[in-house]
């Protein structure tokens, strides 16, 4: 044992191969990652490397995150760390960008883009004062567009749990932004819900069915 | 006209999809991942990580922490009597702690600087701040460095204190001062030789605990320092 740091490595020596199922869960979470991290930070660019770096830590102890109860709900941990951990490093505040609001689909085809910016900012407002875990599944499931089950799938929680939490989520937002329910409060969010999840599945047609 | 809120999140959707990976990006990106990893030197060997950052110079600087602690005029004495006693003393502790540290035993030394932090050692929750840098868990850094000085927010971290002093500059300006080389006396280098073997995992209880004579071992040691 010495008292000196060892010397770093040099020349080109072949990479370890990442196990299979690494790969496998990296290929299938990547894109949902960096869409998260590219939210946050503004661009594309540090978003990709900040999840490498969220990889990085993963295949670092892969062993032990297979023996966990949810290691997707490890890793999405991970890259929310390192997502806060990029935003600071770069000077800013590790919460959804600014620039978010004005990237809706609704305000890029509004007919009154003024009311409609005016609705996007305070809604996005809103969202980022969620608590985190009901900030998540808003932000997966009606910023980005995930299901359900991709939600719960990218959260490592269960489909009732997602539902669970955009419901208290929901009623959160309503009350911020001082807004209606749709139809009798009891029967509304069950009604609200199914429908939303419709709404999901069917992906980008933008509106919730009106009652 | 009033909306609902279903109307209202509807809205909420943005118009850029999830990124679709090509196999070539997706197999760029594994490149990447598996050269960041290969870049961390294993555990057992206590290095630096390559790819450098925030994690590599909290590893110097926590290799330059423990140097100086550990060769501070009484420190290694100071250890071994506190350590002979009945109860350990946060000092002793967090000396202990840091040529732990030095000798590559990780775990053992987050045990003992945790001990001396607890009891309100600012050095040893400032050598925890260091150590969970290292290894990027943030929020556990963040906490340790509110507890060396409750009175600063880690978010700016580097800034000067009240009293004009900066830790973080002083370990900068240490580390260019002692560079790769040893710093340590020749009687620190012996303890921290004899160390990792006298400090032992017991079995059931998972503590690092010096062995019976390890306080007299240190006197020996350093009797001629």
């Amino acid at each position: 044992m010495t008292d000196s740091l060892p010397a770093p490595r040099t020349g080109v020596a072949p990479l370890p191969a990442l196990p299979a199922d690494f790969r496998a869960f990296h290929q299938l979470y990547r894109p949902a990652y960096v869409r998260w991290a590219e939210l946050h930070l503004g661009n594309r660019a540090d978003a990709e490397e900040t999840v490498d770096r969220a990889f990085e830590q993963l295949a670092a102890d892969w062993p032990r995150v297979l023996r966990l109860d949810s290691p997707a709900g490890h890793a999405w941990t991970l890259l929310k760390e390192r997502t806060v951990d990029a935003a600071r490093a770069r000077g800013r505040r590790p919460v959804m960008a600014d620039t978010a609001p004005f990237e809706t689909h609704a305000l890029h085809s509004a007919v009154d883009p003024i009311g409609e910016l005016e609705e996007s900012l305070s809604i996005y407002q809103a969202i980022r004062e969620l608590p985190e875990r009901q900030h998540d599944v808003i932000v997966l499931r009606y910023c980005i567009g995930y299901s359900p089950e991709e939600t719960a799938d990218i959260l490592g929680i269960s489909v009732p749990g997602v539902r669970s939490t955009a419901r208290y989520a929901r009623h959160r937002l309503k009350e911020a932004l001082g807004l209606r329910e749709t139809g009798l409060d009891a029967d509304a969010d069950a009604e609200n819900d199914a429908d939303a999840e419709a709404g999901g599945a069917d992906g980008r047609s933008g509106h919730a069915p009106v009652h | 006209m009033p909306r609902s809120i279903d109307q209202v999140l509807a809205r909420a959707i943005l118009v850029h999809r999830p990124h679709t990976y090509t196999d070539q990006e997706i197999e760029a990106a594994e490149s990447r991942i598996a050269a960041r990893v290969a870049d961390r030197l294993p555990p057992a060997v206590s290095g630096p990580p390559r790819s450098g950052g925030r994690e590599a110079d909290a590893f110097h600087y926590l290799a330059t922490l423990c140097r100086t602690v550990v060769g501070q005029d009484g420190a290694l004495q100071h250890m071994a009597a506190l350590l002979g006693g009945r109860v350990p003393e946060p000092e002793g502790a967090r000396v202990l702690g840091c040529v732990l540290q030095l000798a590559g035993c990780e775990d053992s030394a987050r045990f003992w600087w945790q001990f001396a932090a607890g009891a309100g050692d600012g050095a040893a929750a400032y050598c925890l701040y260091l150590h969970h840098l290292i290894l990027g868990e943030t929020w556990e850094a963040a906490l340790w460095h509110r507890q060396a000085d409750p009175d600063r927010d880690p978010e700016t971290a580097d800034e000067e204190r009240e009293d004009g002093s900066c830790p973080a500059l002083v370990l900068r300006v240490l580390a260019r001062l002692c560079g790769d080389r040893a710093c340590l006396t020749a009687a620190a280098a012996a303890v921290v030789h004899y160390v990792p073997d006298a400090v032992q995992f017991v079995d059931e209880i998972e503590l690092p605990l010096p062995a019976a004579d390890f306080a007299q071992r240190i006197e020996e040691l350093t009797a001629t320092a």
